[in-house]
């Protein structure tokens, strides 16, 4: 078997190079941000869906389906009058959206471990994504 | 009263997703493939309400189970970061093709492609690590090499990474069919990384959970702005998918590389049968 990368029992308790060191970092930074994201959705939908549920309740069902917000601005324009369906649409937004900032950290973090190549991957990819937003606008 | 039929789609729908989340987070899917049938079948949801919710799953999936595969350190960044170029380009390519390509013949063709990978797939059943695998030159340029933690054989265990090249075209193919079909793509993903690049199963299941949720990014502004994300389906789904993608998250650093392959399996077969099915249907209902 070839191990050239040190032996098994090496990385967790022994003495890790300086390259394992500097991907643990990127690890915990990443999975900080995600897990941000998902804490910061959930924590939306949750309240959100107690909110109208809740509306439901002590109202009734409302005969139609109740429209839902769908652009950024009517999202915002929800939250202001305390529509719980704009506190679900923005909590799924955020969900939506934190693979990206996952991109965006990346970069940063690339950058700051002075590797050139991968600030390089990592940037087409956002490019390659922002490429696709306004492809989406676009209506193809 | 009338509240309760609200109440009961919302809890099944939270618990379906549950299970979707789960298995999803172990072999590296979004969980649509369960998701969109669910909704559609038993719910009577709109077809198009359905695949917007199937890519809040696919996104849900991956950011709640990443977030503890990459912190863990059983995801490989590096060969994650990379592929995601050509998932991306592929899905661009395919939301651009969508119009002209006719959808009945790419779910069997892929369908069909997903049914003959089975084949490595069964020889390869009882393989805990891949062998004698050395880098190639671009795992090298890319530094793809790494190692993970494996609990369940309590080491490190150190990995190379070969044929590059072909993974990352297979990527490319993962990309343009989630750009076509919206689904799929995890499969794909995982089998370019098994198979193809020769990964550990665990790095490849965890690092393409990683990956979907970017693929499934490059389209979900679209679905949003188009009205296809409805918040009533979308939450239930969201929720559960997160929850699920929680546990799964906590049993896959258990388990062994070969139990994982014995549940991967049949998921691999079930899509391959689900995809046929479809594109027959779609081609008779024509």
């Amino acid at each position: 078997m070839d191990e050239r990368r040190g032996t098994p029992e090496q990385a967790p308790g022994g003495t890790p190079t300086d390259a394992q060191r500097m991907d643990y970092r990127m690890d915990l930074l990443i999975s900080y941000v995600l897990r941000g994201g998902v804490t910061l959705s959930a924590g939306l939908l949750i309240l959100g869906a107690l909110l109208y549920y809740a509306r439901v309740f002590s109202a009734g069902t409302p005969a139609h389906p109740p429209p839902f917000p769908h652009t950024l601005a009517g999202v915002f324009h929800g939250l202001a009058q305390g529509d719980p369906l704009a506190i679900l649409s923005l909590g799924l937004l955020v969900l939506l959206l934190t693979p990206v900032a996952r991109v965006v950290v990346s970069i940063l973090a690339f950058a700051r471990e002075r590797d050139r190549l991968y600030v390089a991957i990592t940037t087409l990819v956002l490019l390659i994504l922002l490429v696709s937003f306004l492809l989406g606008r676009g209506g193809a | 009263m009338p509240t309760e039929p609200q109440l009961l789609f919302f809890t099944l729908v939270l618990l379906a997703s549950l299970l979707a989340g789960f298995v999803g987070s172990l072999v590296g899917i979004g969980g649509g493939i369960l998701i969109t049938p669910v909704l559609t079948i038993f719910f009577g949801v709109d077809i198009r309400l359905a695949i917007g919710a199937s890519i809040v799953s696919i996104i849900a999936t991956s950011s709640g189970a990443a977030a503890a595969y990459v912190r863990d350190h059983i995801t490989n960044l590096r060969v994650g970061m990379s592929m995601e170029v050509a998932t991306t380009l592929g899905a661009i390519g395919g939301a651009l093709l969508a119009a002209v390509v006719p959808t009945a013949a790419l779910y069997i063709i892929f369908g069909l492609a997903l049914a003959f990978t089975a084949v490595p797939l069964i020889r390869k059943f009882g393989e805990e690590l891949p062998q004698g695998v050395t880098n190639d030159l671009w795992a090298v340029r890319l530094r793809l090499a790494s190692s993970y933690p494996d609990q369940r054989l309590k080491r490190t265990v150190p990995y190379q990474v070969t044929r590059v090249p072909l993974g990352f075209s297979i990527m490319a193919l993962a990309g343009l069919l989630s750009g076509l079909l919206g689904i799929g793509s995890g499969v794909f993903k995982v089998l370019a990384m098994d198979t193809v690049m020769r990964l550990p199963l665990k790095v490849s299941t965890t690092t393409s959970n990683f990956m979907i949720g970017v693929t499934a990014a490059a389209s979900a502004g679209i679905y949003f702005q188009r009205g296809d994300i409805d918040p009533l389906i979308a939450t239930p789904v969201a929720l559960g998918v997160l929850a699920g993608a929680t546990l799964g998250a906590r049993v896959l650093p258990r388990l062994s590389n070969t139990a994982l392959r014995a549940i991967f399996l049949p998921v691999v077969a079930l899509i391959a049968l689900q995809m046929l099915l479809k594109g027959f249907a779609q081609l008779l209902g024509h």
